[in-house]
């Protein structure tokens, strides 16, 4: 490579060409043609999130009615198999027993939603950190590389873009790959499952007896999306991180609405096209409006899922 | 004493326990040090650094990468001025600095005249439920910016007067510093210590050599030592300036003798630099960024370039506290420390890696370690990116309006290498550019401030304590 030295590009080189190509590039000043004016540089910064309103009265009543009522059971449990074993210890073994049975069922409750909300926040900040081209390589990877592993267990051809992620020099590489060898393919299928959903609920709106349960059934089926798009993308959300997910959704939908969801006109006439969500539409003008925001809720929590920032 | 009327006393007894409780819970105070040589760019990147985290406070993105850290800046509640309270040091007139380079006639800021303090308050929400429960946290962020000269004379704490006159006079042995220093080197070869200790003798040797450094300050030399001599400071020229480096200054000078005035003033003179200047300022904070101008400095030629790598290594020594026993104790200073190679508007983003990895060459070990970065800045963004044709090939350059100019143009950079460069680099003469005009800014700079690379800086010297 030819080193150039620095300079104003509008003053003439000092020395021969011959010799100019052999040395560094000087540096240099050139006079403008066509810009002229004061330097405005593009400067549009976004908007930053609203500050959360925190814990509410509300919010902080439930917790405490949540705490009392926990320490209620638990020592009313705890009380009852003392009772128990002082009338005789059969009896205090066996109610022990069923107590740390069902002890043990909330228990793993709790932690698939603690499992839920963590993977949640693992996608969270490999979000954050495939955004900034500055991070650090070695955490992007690994965090990408655990991401993928989990998707590769639904959408196979996730698992071939591993070395791919192994061997990344940086995290703008990092993203490409997710980006070609994931996205596409979580794309497709987040889309059928959301055209299974358009059908499906579509189907049942228009059999439900009463037009007030329409938003029931939709509900119904929406969370269902929600949830197998959620288990698509390597999530097994409980109650919370299901909660958690839809406002993240309608955040996504909310911030692409204007661009991302009216891209999606090609692919939803997919949608309309399908026999049986036409003749719905046609019979049942509710089901056809059901059915195709189903479809857009599964696109839109495909977004919320993915650690690729929405397009 | 009982007091006359309890249920006021127990009240007050109660609101005191309480804002104790909240100062000990959610105030943090984090002092930041701002370092660099002269003309490195530390009071811009004052004021933008500022000015676009008041911005933040308003609900504008204007640094990305700092906002991603405290939950996309969803955990931001407010960004204040935090009140000066009854500090000694001059307060940093951010409002004046934005003013000038807002104006009709926007212009840089003038060099540091001066020590001065800001801070500024960031009430922040905690990222976990129940830390909430606490209230929110008060992150006051001091700022203290001050003349870069006076900061190569950290390093004159550490020296005797013997030391510090073999040290300058081995430097001035340099041809570039001799050719500069040529009047009082001629000078000083018809001096002796052992001389009568006259006063016009000294006020003689001090006013050469205090020439000589702005001459060798003109050519891009930043290893100028003492700095108060570049930039005397609101006091002015006092009498325990007046000292200049003997070649035969040596470790017991008889009274009365040159050697021995020399000696007594350059005493004087560290110790009010330690008074004045450095106790309780620049010996106390928790993080640092060091600014450098290492693209003026590889334009200035091999000398400037080499001076510059020694006086910010000089500099980072010794504003470290960091031995095992600081360590230990979990004093070490500073905990995060961001190099960054200022005036990266000069070049086109495609060279901006080449620059900061130039710096990371440069500071060697120094930039290596936990808590350590190194970034290419432009606190204020004054060019836009262009592709133009020069000797009839297609060259990517930055387009402004040089200062002094009234007209735009463009500026080839040249090759910016990655690591230092080889003779051939050298061999052309140096290029001394001033640089460009500010751009066009809001003057109240409600949207902040366009820069560059200044967020990622920030959110690596001061993410974690925000998080």
């Amino acid at each position: 490579m030819t080193d150039r030295r620095p300079g104003f590009t509008d003053e003439p080189a000092a020395r021969p060409v011959a010799e100019r190509e052999a040395a560094p590039r000087l540096p240099g000043l050139l006079e403008e043609e066509g810009r002229g004016g004061p330097v405005a540089p593009a400067w549009a910064p976004a908007e930053l999130s609203v500050p959360g309103a925190g814990w509410g009265t509300l919010s902080l009543a439930a917790a405490g009615a949540a705490v009392l009522l926990g320490a209620w059971a638990g020592f009313g449990l705890a009380g009852l198999v003392a009772a128990q074993f002082a009338a005789s210890a059969v009896l205090g073994w066996l109610s022990l027993g069923v107590v740390g049975a069902g002890a043990g069922l909330v228990a793993a409750a709790f932690w698939r939603e603690w499992r839920g909300l963590a993977s949640l926040k693992r996608v969270d900040r490999l979000r954050a950190l495939l955004a900034d081209p500055a991070s650090p390589l070695d955490q992007t990877r690994s965090e990408a590389l655990a991401w993928v592993r989990g998707v590769a267990a639904r959408v196979s051809e996730a698992g071939r873009i591993i070395p791919a992620i192994e061997a990344a020099g940086s995290v703008s590489e990092i993203a490409a790959h997710l980006a070609g060898g994931v996205s596409l393919a979580l794309a497709a299928e987040s889309a059928r499952l959301g055209r299974r959903a358009a059908v499906e609920g579509g189907a049942v709106v228009a059999l439900v007896p009463s037009p007030s349960l329409d938003a029931v059934v939709a509900g119904w089926r929406g969370l269902r999306v929600v949830r197998e798009v959620a288990a698509l993308h390597g999530f097994r959300p409980g109650l919370a991180a299901t909660a958690k997910l839809l406002r993240r959704t309608v955040s996504i939908a909310a911030t692409t609405a204007g661009a991302d969801l009216l891209a999606q006109t090609t692919a939803e006439s997919l949608v309309g096209a399908t026999p049986v969500v036409r003749q719905l539409a046609a019979s049942v003008p509710g089901a056809g409006i059901a059915a195709f925001r189903l479809y857009r809720l599964a696109i839109a929590t495909a977004a919320a899922c993915s650690p690729l920032p929405p397009r | 004493m009982l007091p006359t009327d309890p249920v006021a006393w127990l009240r007050s007894l109660l609101e005191t326990g309480i804002r104790t409780a909240d100062d000990t819970l959610n105030e943090t105070v984090i002092r930041l040090a701002v370092t660099g040589l002269s003309r490195a760019g530390k009071t811009v990147f004052i004021v933008s650094m500022l000015a676009n985290l008041l911005a933040m406070g308003r609900r504008v993105d204007t640094l990305p990468a700092l906002a991603r850290r405290i939950g996309d800046g969803a955990r931001l509640r407010s960004v204040t001025r935090a009140p000066s309270g009854s500090s000694t040091v001059p307060h940093f007139d951010l409002d004046a600095k934005l003013e000038a380079l807002a104006g009709r006639e926007p212009s840089w800021p003038d060099r540091t005249a001066d020590l001065s303090r800001i801070a500024l308050t960031l009430t922040l929400d905690r990222s976990h439920a129940l830390g909430r429960l606490a209230g929110p946290r008060r992150v006051t962020l001091e700022v203290l910016d001050y003349p870069g000269e006076w900061l190569l004379d950290l390093p004159m704490l550490g020296q005797d007067y013997a030391d510090w006159s073999r040290e300058t006079m081995a430097s001035l042995s340099h041809p570039l510093r001799a050719a500069e220093a040529a009047p009082f080197l001629t000078w000083l070869s018809g001096v002796r210590g052992s001389d009568p200790g006259d006063e016009s003798v000294a006020r003689r040797g001090y006013t050469l050599y205090r020439e000589a450094l702005h001459r060798l300050r003109e050519h891009g030399l930043r290893w100028l030592q003492p700095g108060r001599a570049l930039n005397p400071g609101p006091r002015g020229e006092a009498p325990v300036l007046f000292f200049f480096p003997l070649p035969d200054a040596s470790d017991r000078a008889l009274p009365g003798t040159l050697a021995a005035l020399l000696a007594d003033r350059h005493a004087a003179y560290l110790d009010d630099m330690r008074r004045e200047a450095f106790r309780g300022r620049l010996d106390r904070f928790d993080r640092q960024i060091v600014l450098v101008d290492v693209l003026g400095a590889l334009h200035a030629g091999e000398a400037a370039f080499d001076d510059t790598a020694r006086a910010i290594g000089a500099i980072a020594r010794a504003l470290r506290r960091d031995g095992l026993l600081a360590r230990l104790l979990g004093q070490a200073q500073p905990t995060h420390l961001g190099f960054a190679a200022t005036k990266a508007d000069h070049v086109p983003a495609t060279m901006r890696p080449a620059l900061a990895s130039l710096l990371r060459d440069l500071l060697g070990d120094a930039a290596k370690g936990e808590g350590r970065s190194v970034h290419a800045v432009a606190s204020l963004r004054a060019t836009e990116d262009v592709r133009v044709m020069r000797d009839g090939r297609s060259v990517e350059a930055v387009s402004g309006i040089p200062l002094g100019a009234e007209k735009r143009r463009s500026f080839d950079p040249g090759h910016v290498p990655a690591t230092r460069p080889g003779a051939s680099y050298w061999a052309a003469p140096p290029f001394l550019f001033e640089g460009f005009r500010p751009p066009l800014i809001d003057l109240h700079a409600r949207n902040g401030i366009p820069h560059i690379g200044l967020d990622t800086l920030l959110a690596d010297v001061l993410g974690d304590a925000l998080a």
